[in-house]
């Protein structure tokens, strides 16, 4: 996993729970990394799942919570970082539709051995977007994170929902609703 | 800040540095890995360049590279070839050098392509280069991209194709040549007609030589004539050639080339003093003479408007052409020659042909030998054979299939004889009608055909006659029908011609004058019927007069009959006319009336004598009257005499008897008034009816007869009375008397009166005398009317009054009633008609 998501992640960590929290998690989390994490280079996904399970469990917070506010923390720093890749969009919809196909595209150039989530786009309207998301990790709630800050990002307000009736094969597979309000 | 906390930034810290040395490290690595690969990628680049730019010098194929602004970015030694440039001639910079004709060319050719990613453009293009050389090329061209991915050139590989191209055109045209002379050939061999084969001949010469005029001509009794033509010269959509030419051998340009034999190209005809102008003038012409034994047989000729517009090529093919196909010309030549009388020999035949297979004449042709050369269609309908069964019938002797086909008549034998009889006598026979088993009817006409006065063939011709046959049986039948009628009535007609020849008559006409059909027909009717020929001569002027040809009189005649008895016929004529309306004729309608007449005459003559003896009757009724009259005045007077001489020594009962003598007298002298008046209403009859003013002669009757009784009796009238037609005396008489009777009988107990009224009927006016008086007992009503009867003793009634007046008003034509109740009154009717 890219080592961006190791230093956000612990910035998520010092600024919700302060610096001590990221010094105990590192210390108790039996990382081979050391929590020395630098952008460029790649860490093992297990590390992440250590600390957030750390986390959670000193801090009382459901994972799928964490996760998500801490998609919500990344948002600014990827839009921040990349804005050339994102500056041609003009709504949520348009650039949620555009992950696949045009943003992870660019991520590639950026970094040839991400392993980059699918955005299967289902159904597409002004309003309404249905996307199935697939990730060999359980990032799930981190991939609503980043969508519900997308939406605020554009000052848009609306809905993320996992279709609950959605059945598929691969279980992996989550699918998404991004509805707009009017 | 405590312990702990300095400890965790320490750690915090420790980490970051840590990372910014694995960053550092990173990074170095990359920008090292870099560097190497930019190296390695230069040297590639600039080898590549070097092979590319020694590749495009030596490339077999001319090669641009043009910006879009016609800038020549690249070129290579085939490049300056193309474009004609010597060597010591720089090459131009942008593609607006080039001729300005090429530059347009090009420019607009690449205008219109469109160029898709990555893919190659080929296109074909010739021009002219600086040299005056001219050039067949193919370009293959693509985009050219820089490093942004941007189009900013187009390459141009162009590949001079000029030899292939003429190679190509050469090959294209000896194949075109050979597919032409193929094409005609078959078709000129194969086909039989030369006159169709001119005229694809032409037409595919036309298109060989790309004109839209090309003529057909063969040589016939020294003329050259038109046989087929392309283009202007057709008709619309037929094969007829508008303005047939026929040219001398030596006129025109045609006619030239039919003498020198040579075929020969006329490159601009204004210069040529021959050339005759067809349908419009054309400044090229090709023309070819078809020889055949050193003869000229025909002409192909082609003219084009362009000036110098055929190749000598051209000429060779023609010349090619008509050498291949003389030998096929001069033989449908003699077809030609022989082609108008045979086309009139087939339109012959076939309108034979026509009639002989339509189905309302079923023919047989028997040969001579007597076996069958052909039979129609509808002769195999007629006898219920199949179509497909001709072939058989077809040679098959002709008795074997008379025997076949007897069974068919209801006179088999006949049929067979007949025919034998006909065959023998070799004469024409026409409309026999045989019967056959089937019911139909069918007429047969026989005809021998000679042939240069020999036998050739017998013509059998049949027909379904069956309708007009049947139809002709019941005209038959509704002509006997009325002729029956006709006979069998008591009227006798007489048919005539405008001459007066009698043209028929009926049974009765034959009885009514004696004399038989065969003596009557043609005589002339007047000669032998009329008794008396002037009355005729009226009839017939009378009918003269009228319209000629429509007339209708009614005469008495005189007819003599055969055994010379002169009867009287009433006799109506009227024209005749044929069903072209002219009148042919007339007929006349004759009743014998001679019985008739006679009963007439008697009746007439009694008549008149028992008009006199009732004249007489009246006379001496009158006479006796009148007679008796006087003698009883006598003895009214004597009696009265007697008794004025002896009243004083006379008894009662002599001066009693002596009263009722005097009353007898009375009585008898009404009676004698009475008998007379009743004689006179006959001669009254005479008197003829006219139109009354009713009232005014009530009036004066009233005022004359009971004015003076107007206090005891009154006279009820109406403010009107109708005008009416009678006899006077006789209407006087009517009211006089019915007033009479009211006021005889009154009722002198009431305030007595007699009204009178009429009411105004459809017919006739009836009238209401209406009294209070005493009534008529039911008794005496049969009474009422009769003769001499009185219901009362009175001596102012004769009994004779109502008796007269019943007679007047029934023999006026009304009638008479009454209405009475004893005590109440009575009412009399009667009616007047209108």
């Amino acid at each position: 996993m890219k080592g961006f998501v190791f230093t956000n992640f612990l910035d998520f960590v010092e600024q919700s729970f302060g610096l001590e929290m990221v010094d105990q998690m590192i210390a108790n989390s039996n990382l081979k990394s050391e929590g020395i994490y630098t952008a460029f280079n790649s860490y093992e996904f297990g590390e992440l799942q250590s600390m957030l399970t750390y986390v959670c469990s000193k801090s009382g917070l459901k994972p799928e919570v964490a996760l998500e506010e801490f998609g919500k923390f990344v948002f600014p720093y990827l839009i921040g970082k990349h804005s050339y890749i994102i500056e041609d969009y003009k709504d949520p919809i348009e650039l949620i539709a555009g992950i696949e196909n045009h943003i992870h595209i660019e991520v590639k150039k950026l970094y040839e051995d991400a392993e980059l989530p699918t955005f299967t786009l289902v159904e597409k309207t002004d309003k309404q977007l249905i996307i199935i998301y697939q990730s060999k990790r359980g990032l799930t709630y981190f991939a609503i994170g980043l969508m519900k800050q997308t939406l605020k990002h554009f000052k848009v307000k609306g809905i993320v929902a996992i279709d609950e009736s959605f059945n598929p094969k691969n279980s992996n597979a989550v699918k998404f609703t991004v509805t707009l309000e009017d | 800040m405590s312990q702990g906390e300095i400890e965790i930034l320490k750690r915090a810290l420790k980490r970051e540095r840590k990372a910014k040395e694995d960053a550092e490290l990173f990074v170095e690595q990359r920008i090292f890995e870099l560097y190497t690969e930019n190296l390695s990628l230069n040297k590639k680049f600039k080898s590549q360049s070097e092979f590319q730019q020694i590749l495009i010098e030596n490339l077999v194929d001319a090669l641009f590279v043009v910006d879009f602004k016609g800038n020549i970015i690249q070129s290579n030694k085939e490049a300056r070839k193309l474009i004609g440039l010597n060597s010591d001639e720089v090459f131009p910079q942008s593609i607006k050098e080039f001729k300005s004709k090429n530059y347009k060319e090009i420019t607009s050719l690449f205008k219109n392509v469109n160029f898709k990613k990555n893919s190659e453009i080929s296109l074909k293009w010739s021009f002219t280069n600086r040299k005056n050389e001219k050039k067949v090329v193919m370009i293959k061209s693509r985009l050219l991209h820089n490093f942004t991915g941007k189009a900013h050139a187009i390459q141009a590989i162009v590949r001079d194709i000029t030899t292939e191209h003429q190679l190509d055109l050469q090959l294209q045209q000896r194949y075109e040549n050979q597919k032409f002379e193929a094409l005609i050939l078959k078709e000129f061999l194969v086909e039989n007609d030369l006159i169709e084969n001119s005229w694809s001949l032409v037409n595919h010469i036309a298109r060989y030589l790309k004109t839209d005029d090309c003529v057909f001509y063969t040589l016939i009794d020294d003329k050259l004539i038109q046989i087929a033509a392309t283009g202007n010269k057709i008709k619309y959509n037929t094969t007829q050639i508008i303005n047939k030419l026929k040219i001398p051998v030596d006129q025109g340009i045609v006619g030239y080339v039919a003498r020198s034999k040579k075929g020969i190209i006329t490159k601009n005809t204004r210069q040529s003093k021959v050339y005759i102008k067809d349908d419009a003038t054309r400044l090229s012409e090709i023309t070819v003479p078809i020889i055949l034994d050193n003869k000229v047989i025909g002409v192909i000729d082609s003219e084009h408007p362009e000036e110098n517009y055929y190749k000598q090529e051209q000429l060779d093919f023609l010349t090619n052409i008509s050498n291949s196909i003389a030998l096929r010309v001069k033989a449908s030549i003699i077809e030609i020659e022989k082609d108008i009388q045979n086309r009139e020999l087939i339109i012959t035949k076939n309108r034979l042909e026509l009639i002989f297979n339509s189905d309302h004449n079923a023919e047989v042709v028997e040969s001579s030998d007597g076996s069958i050369l052909d039979l129609g269609n509808a002769f195999l309908k007629l006898f219920n054979i199949p179509l497909e069964q001709k072939k058989v019938f077809i040679g098959m002797s002709c008795s074997t299939a008379r025997e076949n086909l007897k069974s068919f008549f209801v006179n088999e034998e006949q049929f067979v004889t007949r025919i034998e009889e006909l065959i023998k006598n070799q004469q024409p026979i026409l409309q026999e009608v045989l019967e056959l088993k089937d019911g139909r009817f069918v007429s047969r006409d026989f005809m021998p055909v000679l042939f240069n006065g020999k036998l050739d063939c017998f013509v059998w011709r049949y027909r379904d006659v069956t309708l007009s046959v049947n139809y002709e049986k019941s005209i038959e039948f509704e002509k006997s029908k009325y002729k029956r009628i006709i006979d069998n009535m008591n009227l006798g007609l007489l048919e005539v011609d405008n001459d007066d020849n009698i043209l028929s008559v009926n049974k009765s006409l034959m009885d009514m004058s004696g004399y038989s059909n065969k003596e009557l027909f043609g005589v002339k009717a007047k000669d032998l019927l009329l008794a008396d020929e002037s009355a005729l001569n009226d009839v017939f002027k009378h009918s003269r007069d009228k319209n000629k040809d429509d007339y209708s009189v009614l005469f008495e005649l005189d007819i003599k009959t055969k055994d010379g008895t002169i009867r009287k016929w009433l006799t109506s004529g009227s024209a005749i006319q044929d069903i072209n309306g002219n009148s042919y004729g007339s007929v006349w309608v004759n009743l014998d009336i001679t019985e008739l007449k006679n009963l007439i005459e008697k009746n007439e003559k009694l008549i008149e004598n028992l008009t006199d003896s009732n004249e007489e009757l009246s006379h001496y009724a009158h006479l006796v009257s009148h007679d008796l009259k006087t003698p009883l005045r006598t003895i009214s007077t004597f009696i009265n005499w007697i008794y004025e001489d002896n009243v004083d020594s006379l008894n009662e009962e002599s001066i009693n008897h002596i009263k009722t003598i005097e009353d007898t007298i009375v009585d008898m002298d009404k009676l004698i008034s009475s008998t007379l008046q009743f004689a006179e209403i006959r001669s009254a009859e005479g008197n003829k009816n006219i139109l009354i003013n009713l009232s005014e002669t009530i009036n004066s009757l009233i005022n004359n007869n009971f004015l003076h009784f107007k206090n005891e009796f009154e006279v009820r009238l109406p403010k009107t009375f109708p005008d009416i037609e009678y006899n006077e005396v006789q209407i006087k008489q009517i009211f006089q008397n019915l007033i009479d009777n009211s006021f005889k009988y009154r009722d002198k107990k009431k305030s007595s009166y007699v009204d009178i009224s009429f009411e105004d009927k459809s017919d006739h006016i009836l009238f209401k005398i209406k009294d209070n008086g005493i009534g008529i007992d039911d008794s005496h009503h049969h009474m009422v009317f009769t003769i001499f009867k009185k219901m009362n003793k009175r001596t102012d009634s004769s009994g004779v009054g109502l008796w007269i007046i019943k007679k007047i008003i029934e023999n006026a034509g009304g009638k008479i009633w009454f209405e009475s109740t004893l005590g109440i009154g009575t009412t009399f009717y009667f009616t007047v008609k209108k």
